[in-house]
């Protein structure tokens, strides 16, 4: 008897163990996300010669960063971007350009308050185009009041 | 003995039970009939009943001028200017384009500024953006 009340006792301390360890994997914090990861060791190798910009483009301060996209080609559901031909010609259509960065959406203005898509033709293709401005949230609509647009590195 | 034997076996029935649980996310849903109605009836589709609402120009309103267009000239301005002109129905705002090759073409609605415009077609959010993919535009009964 005493066996088997000592084989039942290590049956249950078995099982609680399991239950303990289960309780503290969910506990542990998880892992940092790949995004955090990549930034962290993107800034761990980066060489000392790229962070001594020149001048002029430490002067440069661009409060958003992203990509030329045509907001016909966005709602289509496909590939945003847009190449300087097509862009362009969008705006010779009358055709609204826009600025995505990550996931977020801007519309540009200018400097006068007037919806500026036709300055974004110019910089369609850049990988990482740069504007320097005030940011607001009109109408559910990001927009951002464009001082300067540049690419950066 | 037989005591501590029955309060053992039950404790391992417990435990047991405990783990084999299924979680909350795991039950199937069953869907009720309000939920089989929603699904029927699309929040975005507006083919049939349309989306009543008015023409803002996000020029003005960048300027904090949010009232919708009232006259037909000055819409036409701001279309001719390059304005970007929204559709506004309730809270929410809308750029409208064509739903059959989704070109942005507000010409159409700028005549019919100053009215209350009924939309037909279908609402698409792309991040963030809310299009209304039009069908037809008429002036609300």
């Amino acid at each position: 008897m005493k066996k088997t009340i000592a084989i039942l006792s290590l049956i249950i301390l078995f099982a609680l163990g399991i239950n303990a360890q289960e309780a503290v994997k969910k506990t542990l914090p998880q892992e940092p996300a790949e995004a955090t990861k990549k930034t962290l060791t993107q800034e761990a190798t980066k060489p000392v010669a790229q962070t001594q910009k020149s001048a002029k483009q430490t002067q440069f301060k661009a409060d958003v960063t992203g990509q030329v996209i045509s907001l016909s080609k966005l709602a289509m559901g496909g590939i945003p971007t847009v190449t300087k031909a097509e862009a362009e010609e969008l705006v010779k259509k009358g055709q609204p350009l826009a600025l995505k960065s990550n996931d977020q959406i801007y519309l540009v203005y200018n400097t006068k308050n007037a919806f500026d898509g036709k300055s974004l033709a110019k910089y369609a293709e850049v990988k990482n185009l740069g504007i320097a401005g005030e940011v607001r949230y009109i109408n559910g609509f990001a927009v951002i009041f464009a001082k300067q647009i540049q690419p950066v590195e | 003995m037989k005591k501590i034997l029955m309060i053992l076996s039950v404790l391992m029935i417990v435990l047991v039970a405990c783990k084999e649980q299924p979680k909350p996310e795991e039950l199937e849903k069953t869907p009720t009939m309000e939920e089989a109605l929603k699904q029927a009836q699309d929040p975005n589709d507006f083919t049939q009943n349309p989306l009543v609402g008015e023409l803002v120009s996000m020029d003005l309103a960048a300027q904090g001028n949010n009232n919708p267009l009232s006259d037909v000239a000055t819409a036409n301005k701001m279309v001719k200017d390059g304005a970007f002109i929204v559709f506004k129905a309730g809270e929410a705002y809308y750029v409208v384009l064509n739903k059959n090759d989704y070109t942005y073409n507000v010409e159409p609605l700028a005549q019919l500024a100053g009215k209350k415009i009924a939309l037909y077609g279908m609402v698409k959010n792309v991040s963030g953006v809310n299009f209304f993919l039009m069908e037809k535009a008429e002036e609300a009964k």
